[in-house]
Order: structure tokens, then sequence, then C-alpha cells
């Protein structure tokens, strides 16, 4: 858990709501590029949600989209993502990285922030994952199904009066 | 988690905004080719170039290793990070002069256990833009089981922020 400021932009910040943005995607480790839906991770509302947290997760699933299993750290290894934030309109990842190595172990299946991220209306993330090609090494009918889950942790702020 | 220092430079700190070099070398592609000799690898260096136009403040290091395997109807991507990484022995310089860590440490030996596999550095590391971090290793990856382990992936991430500091 990073800083929590008593301020932004000067402005005093009297109350916390916890807020989580999430979403999934499906594929097969075949695929090389998937993508989250479009705006998946763009906040919406009028107010400021300030980020502390990436939180990602990956399934192994059959072909109806049921959970067979939770990979832990060692799904999160076959994912590799590329992060844009578009609140600093910078990149977060120099190169696609993997899910895994954005955590700190197995302990602490989260990459967390020393400092929040804030966003405003139509702010947030922009991430495209790469599958672990295994498609050169497994015959089609073996290659799994994998979802990849993200999501973004922090709170809805609210404020006062300096 | 280390320091956080107010300043840079002698300038106020006012943002960071989280950031990764994440750099990785797959050695043993192929089954049946073991024994693999221990050769040294290097990271690529594109990987670790530093090209953004904020500092960047880095806060551990994150060695990793895995090797894939398929086991029946479920994908079990099993591997024992700790145990691929006592296969490796790294180096790491800053630039042309600066050693980080004198080639020859075993990569497990950089990391805190099991459950909390980082470096952590009490004080932030920052370099600037045109700068440069080399990652090499002496490998000797785990020899290939050719019924389902296919490759070895050694990895490293320098992780921190980018600052924004003031005027």
């Amino acid at each position: 858990m990073g800083r929590t400021p008593d301020t932004y932009r000067n402005r005093k910040i009297t109350a916390r709501h916890p807020y989580t943005v999430q979403s999934r995607t499906d594929a097969i480790t075949a695929q090389q590029v998937v993508t989250f839906p479009s705006g998946s991770f763009l906040y919406d509302g009028d107010g400021v949600v300030e980020i502390h947290r990436m939180v990602p997760r990956v399934f192994s699933i059959d072909e109806n989209g049921d959970v067979l299993l939770d990979l832990g750290a060692a799904g999160l290894a076959l994912v590799d993502v590329m992060i844009r934030c578009t609140a600093h309109d910078n990149e977060m990842t120099k190169r696609a990285t993997p899910l895994a190595i954005l955590t700190l172990g197995s302990e602490e299946l989260t990459w967390e922030w020393p400092e929040p991220i804030y966003l405003q209306k139509d702010q947030g993330f922009v991430v495209t994952c790469n599958i672990v090609d295994l498609s050169q090494l497994y015959t089609t009918d073996e290659i799994p199904l994998l979802r990849v889950a993200l999501a973004f942790q922090g709170n809805h702020l609210t404020f006062g009066a300096v | 988690m280390g320091r956080l220092p107010t300043h840079y430079a002698g300038k106020r700190i006012i943002d960071r905004q989280p950031y990764v070099m994440f750099t990785d070398v797959i050695v043993g592609s192929a089954v049946g080719t073991n024994p693999i000799p221990a050769v040294p690898y290097q990271f690529p260096d594109a990987d670790l170039a530093f090209d953004v136009d904020k500092p960047f403040e880095i806060h551990r290091l994150i060695p990793w290793a895995q090797y894939l395997v398929y086991t029946g109807d479920t994908f079990a991507p099993t591997y024992d990070v700790l145990a691929l990484l006592d296969t490796a022995e790294v180096g790491i310089r800053h630039g042309a002069n600066i050693e980080m860590v004198k080639g020859g440490v075993v990569m497990s030996s950089l990391v805190r256990g099991s459950a909390r596999q980082t470096w952590e550095w009490e004080d932030p590391y920052y370099i600037a833009r045109g700068e440069n971090l080399h990652v090499a290793i002496t490998a000797t990856p785990p020899s290939l089981d050719a019924t389902d382990q296919v490759a070895t992936r050694y990895m490293a991430a320098f992780v921190g922020n980018l600052i924004v500091v003031e005027g």
C-alpha cells in the first residue's frame, strides 16, 4: 500500500470510497496479441479516482468459458502486457512484460504503486496482452484456453474545503 | 519498499508514475538438446536502454525464470522459480563502469525468498535518459525432460517510477 495524500490539486480529500475497475478477455495461446474491450479501463464518472494497484489473474477455461483453474503466479508468467496510462500520456512498461514479474511474489500477486495515479473522466489505462506462443510446441487441440483478468483498485475521492 | 525521497538533484519531486524496464532471454528451446552447456547470455541492451525524458527512480530488481510444461487436459505451467534461478549466475552494470552485481552471483541469492521474490533497495537508484543498464548471465538450465519441459526463460525487471520534478 502506497501513500494516501491529504490533498489533490490543492483540494482537501475528505473521504475515500473503494473503487475497482475490472475487465477480462479470453484467448487461446496461439493468439499472439489479445486486447480488452475498448474503454475497459477508462474512468467514466464525473469525479476523481486514485488508483493504488493493479491486480492481475490468469485462469485456464474450457470451451464453454467455465473456469478450470486459477493458474496463480505460474499463469501470470504466460501473459506479457503493455500498459499505457492516458492520464500521464506515458507507457508504464518499456516493452511487453510478464504479469508475474510486476507482482511481488506468491505472497502478494499485485503491482503496488508507492504513489497513486489520479484519473478524471475518460482517463485510464490501455492494455495490450501478448500470450506466450505455444503453437510451435503443441498440436492445436492441446493448446489451452486462457482467461486474463485485470483489475485496477483504489478509491473514489470526496473533497472539502482546505 | 525503500525510502521515497522528497527531492531529486535538488528539485522537489511532485509526481511519480509507475514504470518497468523488463528484459529476457530464452535458453534451450528444443527437447533433446540436453545437456545444455553453461554459456554466457547477454540480455538485449535495447531493453535496458532508458529513453524517457523523465528520470527513472528504481526501487527493486525482480529476477524471474520459468519453464513451460503441458500435462494432461489442464494447462499447468508448473515451475519452481527459485530452483531455476539457482541455475544462473548474473552480473549487472550501470553504464560502462558501475558494477551493481559483480559477475558470478547466483540469481536466487538476490531475492528474499520464495514468497517475496524481489531484491528491494533501501534507497532508490536513479538513471536518466540515454543511460543503460546491462545484465548478463551464465546459465546451466536443468536438463530438459523429453516429455514435457520445452524451454527455460530467464527474466529481469527493474521496477520503480518515472518522476516529475518541480520547475
